[in-house]
């Protein structure tokens, strides 16, 4: 098999992202190595752009290396076997396509998900903010402000003039945090007198409503209760000053009491017919573009998820890298050496293993302040005390390969220690470990989500399905919060066991060996 | 011979059975050996007299109580509460701290829990009181007072009615034994011994009913500063080293009208109150129609979503509903609709908590007064009002609000304009802006923490005004706590910022624990002082001098001159960020419990705090029965606003 189109592929990927980040051009996926490290260290020399700039080189090196140094990659018969036993079992199969697809929406970023526009034309002109570094402040847009545009409420501004500027919004118009859409008013409709719900057309209004002046903008004068689509009960009546006036009693629709509270000349304003005001948590509309409604703080459901989704990712990844290298490494190191090494570090790992994890990252997170914490600080944690089960597999594993024919081959032969472990040793025993992945994949998803749930693991600004969880059961009355976060991890843990189901199958040597 | 391997086993079991015998026996408990202090108190007198050579313990005659002496007293005051208040009845609520207390003492180690003013604040009588609604003293234990002529003096006489509930008579000795606790060093609070040396000077017992207390300084009000509390002393008789383990659990004597019930006290769960019998104040005046529940009943729910399922179900009489959701959505149920629970508002009026950001201006950024000018106009309070709190609180402009004539009401708090914000900022050399929005200053963005104990109200609010202050460019991190380490962090002055709320108290503001430069910085050196309450670090040594001048005034019209020029100093040197008040409480109960008919006191923030409810037992088995037949009464939703000051709008 040629590796060749991939290596070309991260060149051409590397230096795209590289350019275009000194070029001031924020593209989605790779730019994300330019956020790792978000503090400056020092006035000159940003750890970010270093960061950035180190993995875009080294994403070229190893393209360059595949393509051409020509290292080809022939799998093993066996490998390519497990492969083809893997995408017969169908469920599996699919679900990594799933899998994979999900993966892809996730590196799509800002095209998806975002407050920034993908397109404007503004006066005959092309801007991308989405793409861009460069922050657009309200007063480019003529919205009077030096902070950044309102993108929102610029739209309804291009509607409304009508001069042929226009903008193109990401599918979810909102940012997974921090981005809190206003409250929605909604005028009631009358029928022969009586109120109706403004959801539920058949069903009298009963609630809070506002009326509001006409001519003064958002100032209310009266705020009243309703029963059964019917003034019921007390109502306040303000000045466009907001203080208070008039206080009156109503009884099905009848006033009963007014009580005076200062002069005021209500005789020629104008009204407007009353409206209810809705609060976060709002409910789904395609209407406002809020698929799956807002949490309670008012941020849209669906851009959490997809933010939650995409930290999710990045620290599975991040998590499988540092834990499978730790844990095999030292796997093969104890099962290899053996003897005193092996005794000390299993009386290690015995130690490590007593220690509950999730509580020492709940006192760290708690002592050092949620400002201190941060997606790296969470995962050291976990990784510090997940690599642990990984060993014993590889270790006893290695024990075994260890006193095969081969190894004692390479060792007449003269292969130094790390080639007889690295390069025959582990071949032989990863099948082993690959099994496990799927299971380490789907608790490093519910350690994050659960962390989040008990409010000790990342701060506000990562988006969070267990922060969205618990947000969902303290109100169990808006029941699209937690019924979506629900089923976004039911559906990824459900994909996940799905893959690793059919791993175990593929991977099963029953399959292969017979002895006879 | 067991085989080996069995050994281990059957020692295990010898163990387990050992353990479990030695559980049921019932052993005397030998860690409290019987004491008798009674020597040692006196001797303390004598010793503590000598150490500070001058006489605070004095012991006297009647014959030299002063010629001019003239008992005063106050029956004049409107009755507090309900004259159709009826006794009886029992009151299911809950602790408000939402676990069981780690003890039931009122001082010492962790007495201080949000249980104390459950059984001692509100129900402990002290010398004389302060009419809820006139402002007034009214007579307490004490029936009748005398202020001296240095202003510092106050004489006592005690009613002679008053009995602790186990019958022993009130005497001086009480108050001695208050005196003696708080100074004492098996104390491991530092705050009694600090405050009761240097607020007091002298303690003089005349007879077995008349005493004087003086106070160090002279104050206005001083009845009231010198009316302590007393501690029973034959309760108290075997108070020593080991204090707080021996009385941790011990329930004492109480002069007010509710004890705490020792047999019905389960550990973990549940704590009673029973209203004393033949309680001594039951028929005087300003008490008679008040303390009306026969037992409250305070249980361990660890949930606040908990405590409203409770309430909706009848196990909780009432629950305060000051939080706009409940208020407005989970309160539109069948069972409000139906009447069998009321909803009320009422607006009282007591000092306001002075809620906001506080800055530490030890911290470089906040040092300059341009970026704090900067920081009050990004902050956006209002949004967090019309959009969080739905427009039912006000923005707060003042430190002190609330204290009537003492609050300098003309001031207005600077308003939310990024605009104005980033001029400011740009003054002070924060003139470009990060990829992200963030000003930056020599590529130091303008970025702070504010330090708070989490929840998730809070949460909210902050998230919301990190979203705003972001429009000014300043990027807000949020540093969520848990109590404890919020408190210590911010005590050490080690926050760049917090969100705090002083609990204040009458009669009048008080400025010299927050921003006195005494509590500021270590003496010659440039560290900030540790445990002190000025947790903004400030100085300002015209505000020093206004401060000491409340703390020693002898006249209102002083008090209310110098609280007024330092609110003028506090808002020209932009010191904190004011939050919003919320001057009225919002409260759903079932219809059993009754209310006078002006619905509460005008001075208390808690509608239970001030006893006048009572509970209708024949009311109780009339909604019960209708809830059954599913008959219906008229919903009620009122408004007591007798007491609201009304503010103009800002915007």
């Amino acid at each position: 098999m040629n590796l060749k189109n991939l290596g070309l592929s991260f060149i051409f990927l590397s230096l795209i992202n590289a350019i275009a980040h000194s070029f001031g051009f924020n593209l989605p996926a790779l730019e994300w190595f330019f956020h790792l490290a978000d503090k400056p260290i020092s006035s000159t020399f940003s750890l970010a752009s270093f960061i950035g700039y180190l993995s875009c080189f080294l994403f070229f090196i190893f393209g360059w290396a595949l393509f051409f140094q020509k290292i080809t990659w022939t799998p093993n018969p066996l490998t390519l076997k497990k492969w083809q036993r893997f995408r017969s079992i169908k469920r599996a199969y699919i679900s990594l396509l799933i899998f994979g697809f999900l993966l892809f929406l996730a590196l799509l970023n800002q095209v998806l998900v975002g407050k920034k526009p993908l397109i404007v034309k503004y006066e005959g002109n092309f801007y991308f903010p989405a793409f861009t570094q460069r922050i657009f402040s309200g007063d480019f847009f003529s919205q009077n402000s030096s902070a950044e545009a309102d993108y929102r409420l610029l739209r309804k501004q291009f509607l409304k003039q009508e001069k042929g500027n226009w903008m193109l919004m990401p599918l979810i118009p909102y940012q997974s945090t921090f981005d809190t859409d206003d409250r929605q008013i909604l005028k009631l409709q009358e029928k022969e007198g009586i109120y109706f719900h403004h959801k539920n057309k058949n069903r009298p209004y009963s609630g809070i409503a506002y009326y509001y002046y006409k001519d003064f903008e958002n100032k209310v004068f009266k705020k009243a209760r309703f029963r059964q689509g019917k003034l019921d009960g007390f109502a306040e009546l303000y000045m466009p000053n907001g203080q208070l006036f008039l206080r009156e009693e109503w009884n099905k629709g009848r006033r009963v009491k007014v009580q005076k509270m200062s002069d005021f000349e209500n005789q020629d304003i104008r009204i407007s017919s009353p409206k209810v005001l809705l609060y976060p948590p709002l409910t789904p509309s395609f209407e406002k573009k809020h698929y799956f409604g807002t949490s309670s703080n008012g941020w849209d459901v669906a851009a959490q998820i997809f933010g939650g989704l995409q930290v999710l990712f990045k620290a599975i990844v991040i998590f499988l890298f540092i834990t499978y290298s730790i844990g095999i490494s030292l796997g093969c190191l104890m099962g290899y050496w053996g003897g005193k090494f092996d005794i000390i570090v299993q009386r290690f790992v015995e130690v490590l293993s007593n220690i509950p994890y999730l509580l020492v990252v709940i006192i760290l997170t708690d002592r050092l302040g949620r400002d201190q914490v941060n997606l790296g600080v969470i995962l050291c944690i976990l990784c510090l005390f997940s690599w642990i089960g990984i060993t014993y597999f590889i270790r006893a594993a290695t024990y075994k390969e260890k006193a095969r024919d081969y190894v004692v081959a390479v060792r007449l032969l003269g292969g130094s220690t790390p080639r007889i472990i690295f390069s025959h040793i582990l071949p032989n025993v990863i099948s082993t470990v690959i099994t496990v992945v799927p299971f380490s994949v789907a608790s490093i998803a519910i350690s994050l989500t659960a962390l989040d749930f008990l409010g000790f693991g990342l701060p506000e600004k990562y988006p969070s399905w267990g922060r969205l969880l618990s947000d969902g059961v303290a109100n169990l009355g808006s029941p699209w919060i937690v019924s979506s976060v629900f089923v976004s991890m039911m559906t990824l843990l459900l994909l996940v066991t799905f893959i690793g189901e059919g791993i175990r199958e593929a991977f099963d040597p029953k399959k292969f060996s017979t002895y006879q | 011979m067991p085989s080996k391997s069995k050994l281990p086993f059957l020692i295990f079991l010898f163990l387990f059975v050992s353990l479990f015998f030695s559980s049921c026996l019932r052993v005397e408990d030998r860690r409290f050996p019987p004491y008798d202090n009674s020597e040692e108190v006196k001797l303390f007198f004598q010793r503590y007299n000598e150490k500070i050579s001058s006489e605070f313990f004095s012991f006297s005659s009647i014959e030299s109580l002063p010629n001019n002496l003239k008992w005063q007293t106050n029956w004049n005051d409107p009755d507090i509460g309900s004259p159709q208040a009826k006794k009886g009845g029992k009151l299911h609520t809950f602790f408000p701290g939402l676990s069981f207390p780690p003890t039931i003492r009122s001082l010492g180690k962790e007495a201080n829990n949000s249980f104390r003013g459950d059984h001692w604040d509100n129900i402990e009588m002290s010398l004389v009181g302060m009419h809820p609604e006139t402002g007034n003293l009214i007579p307490g234990l004490a029936k009748a007072w005398f202020v001296a002529e240095d202003k510092k003096t106050v004489y006592f006489l005690i009613d002679e009615k008053a009995v602790w509930s186990d019958g022993k008579p009130v005497s001086p000795d009480d108050f001695f034994m208050t005196f003696y606790i708080a100074l004492s060093p098996y104390l491991s609070e530092p705050w009694y011994r600090n405050y009761y040396s240097k607020q007091f000077s002298n303690i003089t017992k005349y007879s077995n009913r008349i005493f004087s207390i003086t106070l160090a300084k002279p104050k206005p009000l001083a009845p009231f500063f010198a009316g302590i509390r007393p501690y029973a002393k034959h309760f108290y008789q075997e108070f020593g080293p080991d204090f707080e383990a021996r009385y941790n659990w011990r329930v004492r004597p109480t002069t007010g009208a509710y004890i705490i019930g020792e047999d019905d006290m389960i550990k973990g769960r549940s704590i009673t109150l029973h209203r004393v019998k033949n309680w001594w104040a039951k028929d005087r005046k300003y008490t008679r129609n008040l303390y009306n529940a026969d037992k409250i009943v305070y249980n361990v729910v660890r949930d606040s979503q908990k405590i409203f399922q409770l309430f909706k179900k009848g196990k909780i009489d009432v629950m305060s509903l000051n939080l706009p959701d409940y208020w407005y959505e989970k309160t539109e149920i069948p069972e409000v609709f139906k009447g069998y629970i009321e909803k009320k508002t009422f607006y009282y009026q007591s000092p306001l908590v002075p809620f906001g950001i506080y800055l530490n201006h030890h911290k470089t950024l906040f040092s300059d007064k341009r970026i704090r000018m900067g920081i009050q106009h990004a902050i956006h309070w209002q949004k967090v009002i019309d959009f969080d709190m739905r427009g039912d609180v006000r923005r707060l402009h003042i430190y002190a609000d609330g204290y009537g004539k003492f609050s300098n009401n003309t001031i207005r708090t600077r308003t939310f304009n990024p605009q104005k914000a980033r001029e400011y900022f740009a003054s002070a050399g924060f003139n470009s802006s990060r990829e992200d929005g963030v000003l930056i200053r020599n590529n130091q963005p303008l970025s702070f923490s504010i330090t708070y104990t989490k929840s998730s109200f809070l949460d909210q609010i902050l998230q919301r005004l990190k979203e705003e202050a972001l429009l000014a460019g300043v990027e807000i991190r949020l540093d969520g706590l848990d109590g404890v380490a919020s408190y210590k962090k911010v005590m050490q002055k080690q926050h760049d910022s917090t969100l705090w709320g002083w609990n204040v108290n009458l009669p009048y503001p008080r400025y010299y624990g927050s921003f006195h430069s005494q509590g500021a910085y270590e003496t010659e050196k440039k560290i900030p002082r540790p445990m002190t309450n000025n947790i903004s670090t400030y100085t300002d040594s015209e505000l020093d001098d206004l401060a000491l001048t409340i703390r020693n005034a002898v006249s209102e019209k002083e008090i209310e001159k110098s609280a007024w020029r330092i609110e003028e100093i506090l808002h020209r040197d932009a010191v904190w960020i004011p939050g919003y008040v919320r001057d009225y409480y919002r409260v759903g109960h079932w219809r059993w419990v009754k209310w006078p008919e002006n619905f509460n006191v005008k001075v208390e923030r808690y509608p239970v705090e001030s006893y006048v409810y009572w509970i209708d037992e024949k009311i109780k088995k009339e909604t019960i029965k209708a809830i059954e037949e599913k008959r219906e009464f008229p919903e009620v939703n009122r408004v007591y606003s007798q007491h609201k000051i009304s503010f103009d709008s800002d915007e």
